[in-house]
Order: structure tokens, then C-alpha cells, then sequence
């Protein structure tokens, strides 16, 4: 089991690609991901001093735990559904893994011990960060360290087990449709109906709504007691932070550390015993015997289209029928900003019941520049989370290389890839534009603001995607892994980051809106220009590292 | 016709792949390119197919250079690769039918082409299924037929017998053969020695990114005074070469 374990972890490990500029080029990689994981890094320090200090304010400093536990839970949860299905179940290593004489426990045990160790990097960063500056601004003592890396260690164990156990009883049964990607979209979403049931029977009401309601605001750090009282699961692992320095934490502490393991062992005994059923069933070729008359091919079938239709409908099609990258570059993006826009919209309607009018003061707060800039950095927000021209070219595994032979220009191809991106970013960007014109009412505006931030995603678009083809990550096994471990994503929110300074800072910078709006429309359309050019001249040396 | 002129061509500075390669593939032949793994045959059809780029030289392809006129290039040949990767999330006919928008074959074509090789290749049955159903070899076949489809003037193909069962394998044979006989070229490289000798009208053999012998399967033995088989040849050439 140990060699399995360990030749999994190395596989994931060496995937990389060789570079071809050989230990130079590496040390520039290096260099540049330094760079990247720093900025992400101090982005959480002033985020994190930001948010603690004014918990501080109003007397609920003890809720920065729980909120940071908190959101890192639930990006736990959901993001293991699509991990687990993936790496359990849709992981192109099964095909030989099911074949040797390996027993399915083995299996499990490795293929989840490197889930576990997968979600590590991200805690890095939004957990142990934050924790560690909630720990300076606090005057936290030492123990409260020693108890933040052996929390990083265990927090992803639940979530993982849980819905692995979850998944494989749902495998059981869907996997005998024939439509793998059918069978993907089925589980994932009774995974997440039975995710909600087990998770609200065990975790109070669950709820963030229930929690605004229940909040005592006057009470000191009452918000971390509701917290815990709407999330009950997380209360041994909160305890184990908020008291540290007495027996409670650690006898939380080992409480959580004690249901993990049972979790784990939970998980591993019950999904080997299922595992095969549902595996096998992935890994096999599924033809349909059709019949004779849906085979008969007729002229019908063969329709004729511009070659530009054909590629659209070919990018389309295969993010389509691609579960993972469907949800990340269609649905999750314009799911979480129309979501965000109901929220803010609820928002307002709620302060409006205590005369608090939220637009009022929006505009009072922040100049009228600076609120455009504030708006467009928060279509730059939505449009971080969408991850259709990151992968635009990593999505297509190795065929990505036989498009460099077919005879379509390759700066062509590389627009082509970007529509999906173009099209989801722009409708996200809309509910930022409504929720912009509700608070100003100036159509114009409004206006401008559609067109700069269409003009800056485009930008970003391309951006993304010659980020991808630098290192293009066509050898993978699945498509979760893909994306999560790609680390392509943290340039991505590094570009995006800069960005939303630049619209910032340039807000702070020219006090009239209008002005704003047309140097920084035309300034869009310049480097739209440029870039086009740079793809135009360069394809032949940006597609250099896709073979 | 293909043309390599003065190719040199290095993954990493200073450790050159493929030395100097000059070959010349007329009309109307079937040319085996043969040679040991890591000789550079992939790296070889990989510059000619324009997925690796050309450090010194340049390689045509009917006169067009792929370098300066890729696009005019790139539509005079068929590529089918070594290892059969397509979009799995597409049937079958919607590759072809892809491929056939991509290089303008028309819909009445598109369906008889199809209709001929699908049933040659035993894939008519298949054709409306998901790619990620596919055996690697059903793969392997889907790859053929879509290059066969918009009938290129050149066919490159990256060891093509690898996964195709013997049927599919003679069939493939005999339209490569018919192919040239009609004055186009079919550019092929492997490992299978046999198909070599039954197919091909001229070979070249590579070793270590150079080309060590180009000519007829009767010239090779001619060269090594040998009245062995091709096998026994290429044997003998590639261990001279160590030597």
C-alpha cells in the first residue's frame, strides 16, 4: 500500500512538463511562483489584519476563527465532491490500477491520502495565514501556533471522507448509465442534496441567514457563539483555537482528531467494500449497441458550417459535456454573481426596513470615480472565478497538439478558444452592472461600464490564455485534479489582483466619472490593440510549448 | 512531395535531436521511415507537421514551406499521430464532421467518404457513440478515416498500425498503397520491419537524429551485401552505426 501511495504522489509530483530552457528556465518558474504565492499571501495579511480589526471594533474579535474555519469547511465540502468523484472514480490511472493485483482498500486509502494532501496548499494560505495574523494582532501565545499546523493537517479529513462515503453509494447505482457524463452531473447533484441532508442533521440549522437573525449584536463575541451554534460540526475544532491555553482546547482538539480518524477509517472500509462495482463500471469502453437504423448514417448528419461555427460549437460542446468544466466555466461564474446580486439586493431591502438607505451612503462613502472603479473591481472579482480561458487549452488534453496541424492560423484558434470565457464573464459582469445602475441611475454609465469591463475581460481573456499556452498542462488524469493543481490559476489571481489596483488607484486618480470612463475605455481598446497584435505576429512562438 | 532541407532541431541548447537531416520524398512512393525508439522519427514528423518548431533548415511540403506558409502547407497533407488523442467528449461523426468544416469537404462527399471507410474500418456501427468509448484502436481508426476524409495530397502517419487489429491493418496497407499509386505521397514512420518490406518502395533509416541510409529495401541489401531479410539489415545497420 505504501509503494502505491508513494508512486501516486510522485506521478502527480513529475507530471510537469520538462522545460526546454532547461534549469534556467525552471529557476525562472520558480522565481515567478514565488512571486505569485507571495502576492496571494500578503493579499491574506491585509485582508485578514482588515477584517480582525474591525471584528475588534465591535467587539466580536473571536469570530475570525470561526468565520475563517468556517469558509474553509465549506470550500472543503463542495470542492471535494467534484475532487472525489474525479480521483475516486474518473482518474485515467484506474485503468491500470484495476487491472494489477491490488486490493480496492489500497486504492482508496492512497487515492484519498492524496486528496487530503492536495487541499494542503490552499489552507496554506486560507487558513494558516490568516490564523497566524489573528494570532500577532491577538498576542496570541505559542501553543495557539503549535495548535495551527496539526488543525491544517486534520480540517480536510471530514469533508473528504464524508463525501467520498457519499459518492461511492451513489456510484453504486448510477454508474450503470451508459452517458459518463451523465453519470457525473447525476452524482454530483444528488451528492450535494445528500451532502445538505447529512450536514444539516448533524450542524444545527446551517444556515447564514439564521445566524444574522440569532445574533445578539450587543453581546461581546456573540457572533462566534452563533457561528458555532448554526455549525455545530466545527465547534471541537473552533474550541481547540479559542481555547488554547486551558485542558477545553485540547480536549477538543482530540475530539475532532478522534472523529477524523473514525471518519477516515469510516471511509476506507465502506467505500472499498462498494469500490469496485462503481470503478469498473468508469472504466469501461460503454458502447451502446444501437440500433441498426440510429446507425444508418444520412446526409443529414453531415451538416456544413463555416469552419469558425465548427470550432465555436466544438469549444462548446466539449465544455458541455465536461461536468467539472462546465460548473467552473459556465455555471459557478454567473451562479455566484447573479447569487451576489440577490444578496446585495436583499441587503439593501433589509436596511431599507430600519431608514438606512445603502445606496445613499455607497455613494456618500465613495466618490463617484471610485465607485466606478469599486464596480469594475468587482467584475474583475467575478471574472477571477471563472476559469474558461485558463484551461481553454489544457481542457483539450492532447488533441491541443494536433490543432497546431490543421490548417486554421494559430493566433485564429486562440480567439476562437476564447468566446466561452468572453460570453460567461460578460453575463457575470452584468449583475455588477445592474446592482451599479440601481445605485447611480445614470444609463450612461451604466453603459460605460458594461463596455470597459467587457473591454478589460477581454484583455483578461487573453491574458488567461497565453498563460495557459507558457505551460500548458495537457497531460492530466482527470479533470478536477486539472484545474485544482493547476498552477497556472495562481497567475491568474495575481493578473487579477494588479488589475483591480490599476481600476482602483485610477479611480482615486480622476475625479470625474465620465472622464474616468472614456480614458479608461479608451485605454482598454488600446491594449486590446496591442495584445492582438503581439497574438497576431507571436503565434508560432506562443503555441512553441504545446507539443 | 516532401522536402527536408538542412534540418537541425534541439529540445534543450547544445543537445541537437535531429542533426542536419536532408530527405527528399517524391510522388508517388510509399516511404517507411524506420529507426530505433528515441531516433527521432516522432521529432521528425512533428517538424514536418508543424507541431515542433524548426531551429535551422526547413521542410516542405508540395514546395510550401511549412515555416513561411504554414497554412498553405498544412492543407496539403493528412497527419494521423502516434497515440490516437481527440476530443473524447465528441462522438465519432461529430469529429469527422469537424474535420470535414475544417478542411471544406462537402456534405454529399463527407457521407459517401464516410459511409466507404466506416464500413472498410469496421466503424460504422460506432460512428454516433461517444470518442471516450472507443478502444485505443477504434480510436486509432476514427484518426485514419478523418485524414482520409478530406483525401489529402500527403499522408503523414506516426506509426498507424499500432492498436488496429490485422483486418484494419491490411486495409490501411492497401489504401496507402493505392494512394501512391495514384501519384500522391504516404510518408509513414514504425517499428514493424515486415510492414516495411510489403509496402514500401523506399525506406530511410535514422539513428541518433541522423539519417543513415536512404534508398530502396534492394539498395539496403546491396549496401551490406546481405541477402537477409529487412530485418537482419536494419540490424546490421543500426549496430554499424553504434560502432
Amino acid at each position: 500500500m505504501n509503494s502505491l501511495t508513494s508512486i501516486i504522489f510522485k506521478n502527480e509530483k513529475r507530471r510537469e512538463r520538462i522545460s526546454r530552457e532547461g534549469v534556467s528556465g525552471n529557476l525562472l518558474s520558480l522565481l515567478s511562483f514565488a512571486i505569485v504565492f507571495g502576492s496571494l499571501a500578503a493579499i491574506m495579511i491585509y485582508v485578514s489584519v482588515d477584517i480582525t480589526k474591525r471584528l475588534e471594533d465591535i467587539g466580536q474579535t473571536y469570530a475570525f476563527v470561526n468565520i475563517m474555519l468556517l469558509v474553509n469547511f465549506g470550500i472543503l465540502f463542495l470542492g471535494s465532491i467534484f475532487q472525489s468523484l474525479n480521483v475516486l472514480y474518473f482518474s485515467k490511472d484506474l485503468k491500470i490500477l484495476l487491472r494489477m493485483p491490488i486490493k480496492s482498500r489500497d486504492i482508496v486509502n492512497a487515492k484519498i491520502l492524496k486528496m487530503i494532501v492536495s487541499e494542503y496548499e490552499m489552507e496554506v494560505i486560507m487558513l494558516a495565514i490568516p490564523m497566524i495574523v489573528y494570532g500577532i494582532m491577538t498576542n496570541a501565545g505559542y501553543q495557539f501556533y503549535l495548535y495551527i499546523p496539526m488543525i491544517l493537517l486534520i480540517l480536510p479529513i471530514i469533508p473528504i471522507s464524508v463525501t467520498s462515503i457519499l459518492l461511492a453509494v451513489i456510484m453504486r447505482f448510477t454508474n450503470k448509465i451508459k452517458n459518463k457524463s451523465r453519470v457525473m452531473y447525476i452524482t454530483i447533484i444528488i451528492a450535494y442534496l445528500l451532502l445538505n441532508l447529512v450536514l444539516s442533521s448533524v450542524s444545527g440549522q446551517g444556515s447564514i441567514l439564521a445566524l444574522f437573525q440569532n445574533w445578539d449584536m450587543k453581546a461581546d463575541n456573540a457572533l462566534a457563539t452563533e457561528i458555532a451554534n448554526q455549525f455545530k460540526l466545527l465547534i471541537p475544532i473552533m474550541n481547540s483555537l479559542l481555547h488554547y491555553q486551558t485542558w477545553e482546547g485540547v480536549r477538543s482538539f482530540i475530539l475532532y482528531l478522534v472523529a477524523s480518524g473514525i471518519s477516515y477509517v469510516l471511509a476506507i472500509t465502506t467505500i472499498s467494500s462498494i469500490y469496485l462495482k462503481g470503478a469498473i463500471g468508469t472504466t469501461v469502453n460503454g458502447n451502446k449497441k444501437m440500433a441498426r437504423e440510429k446507425a444508418e448514417l444520412r446526409i443529414e448528419d453531415f451538416k456544413e458550417r463555416p469552419y469558425q461555427k465548427a470550432y465555436l460549437l466544438k469549444e462548446y460542446t466539449v465544455t458541455r459535456r465536461s461536468p467539472v468544466f462546465f460548473m467552473q466555466c459556465i455555471v459557478f461564474p454567473f451562479a455566484f454573481a447573479f447569487g451576489a446580486l440577490a444578496i446585495a439586493l436583499a441587503v439593501v431591502a433589509f436596511a431599507r426596513g430600519f431608514e438606512f438607505d445603502i445606496w445613499e451612503e455607497i455613494k456618500k462613502t465613495l466618490g463617484d470615480s471610485i465607485l466606478a472603479g469599486a464596480f469594475l473591481a468587482v467584475t474583475q472579482v467575478f471574472y477571477m472565478i471563472n476559469f474558461s480561458s485558463i484551461i481553454a487549452v489544457s481542457k483539450e488534453k492532447r488533441w491541443a497538439v494536433l490543432s497546431k496541424c490543421i490548417p486554421i492560423k494559430l493566433s485564429r484558434q486562440l480567439h476562437m478558444k476564447l468566446w466561452i470565457g468572453k460570453l460567461s464573464s460578460f453575463i457575470s459582469s452584468l449583475a455588477v452592472v445592474i446592482f451599479y445602475y440601481l445605485c447611480t441611475r445614470s444609463i450612461w454609465n451604466a453603459i460605460f461600464l458594461v463596455v470597459a469591463s467587457f473591454g478589460l475581460n477581454v484583455f483578461g481573456e487573453k491574458i488567461k490564455i497565453l498563460i495557459d499556452l507558457r505551460n500548458p498542462k495537457i497531460d492530466w488524469d482527470n479533470e478536477y485534479t486539472m484545474l485544482k493543481q493547476n498552477t497556472n490559476v495562481m497567475y491568474e489571481l495575481f493578473y487579477t489582483m494588479l488589475v483591480i489596483a490599476v481600476v482602483l488607484l485610477f479611480g482615486v486618480a480622476v475625479p470625474n466619472v465620465t472622464i474616468y470612463f472614456i480614458v479608461m475605455i479608451f485605454m482598454v481598446a488600446i491594449i486590446n490593440g496591442i495584445i492582438n497584435q503581439y497574438i497576431y505576429r507571436n503565434d508560432k512562438k506562443i503555441f512553441e510549448n504545446l507539443y | 512531395m516532401i522536402e527536408i532541407k538542412e534540418v537541425t532541431q534541439s529540445y534543450v541548447k547544445g543537445k541537437n535531436v535531429i542533426e542536419n537531416m536532408s530527405l527528399k520524398v517524391e510522388d508517388g512512393v510509399v516511404f517507411g521511415f524506420l529507426g530505433p525508439n528515441g531516433a527521432g522519427k516522432t521529432t521528425t514528423i512533428d517538424m514536418i507537421t508543424g507541431i515542433v518548431k524548426i531551429d535551422q533548415g526547413d521542410i516542405f511540403i508540395d514546395g510550401k514551406s511549412i515555416t513561411k506558409y504554414p497554412m498553405a502547407a498544412k492543407s496539403r497533407f493528412g497527419f494521423v499521430p502516434d497515440s490516437p488523442d481527440v476530443f473524447e467528449k465528441l462522438t465519432g461523426l461529430e469529429y469527422l464532421n469537424f474535420i470535414g468544416d475544417v478542411y471544406g469537404v462537402d456534405a454529399k462527399t463527407r457521407l459517401e467518404r464516410t459511409s466507404k471507410l466506416a464500413k472498410e474500418f469496421g466503424m460504422y456501427e460506432n460512428l454516433k457513440d461517444r470518442i471516450q468509448s472507443y478502444s485505443h484502436g477504434m480510436k486509432q481508426k476514427l484518426l485514419i478515416i478523418s485524414v482520409l476524409l478530406h483525401n489529402p495530397k500527403n499522408w503523414i502517419l506516426d506509426e498507424p498500425m499500432t492498436g488496429l487489429d490485422p483486418q484494419t491493418s491490411h486495409t490501411l496497407k492497401e489504401l496507402m498503397k493505392q494512394h501512391a499509386a495514384q501519384g500522391n505521397t504516404v510518408f509513414f514512420s514504425t517499428h514493424v520491419l515486415e510492414v516495411a518490406e510489403k509496402i514500401c518502395d523506399k525506406i530511410a533509416i535514422i539513428d541518433c537524429g541522423k539519417i543513415i541510409f536512404v534508398g530502396t529495401i534492394d539498395e539496403l541489401h546491396q549496401k551490406l551485401n546481405s541477402t537477409e531479410s529487412l530485418e537482419e539489415s536494419f540490424l546490421k545497420m543500426i549496430g554499424g552505426n553504434e560502432e
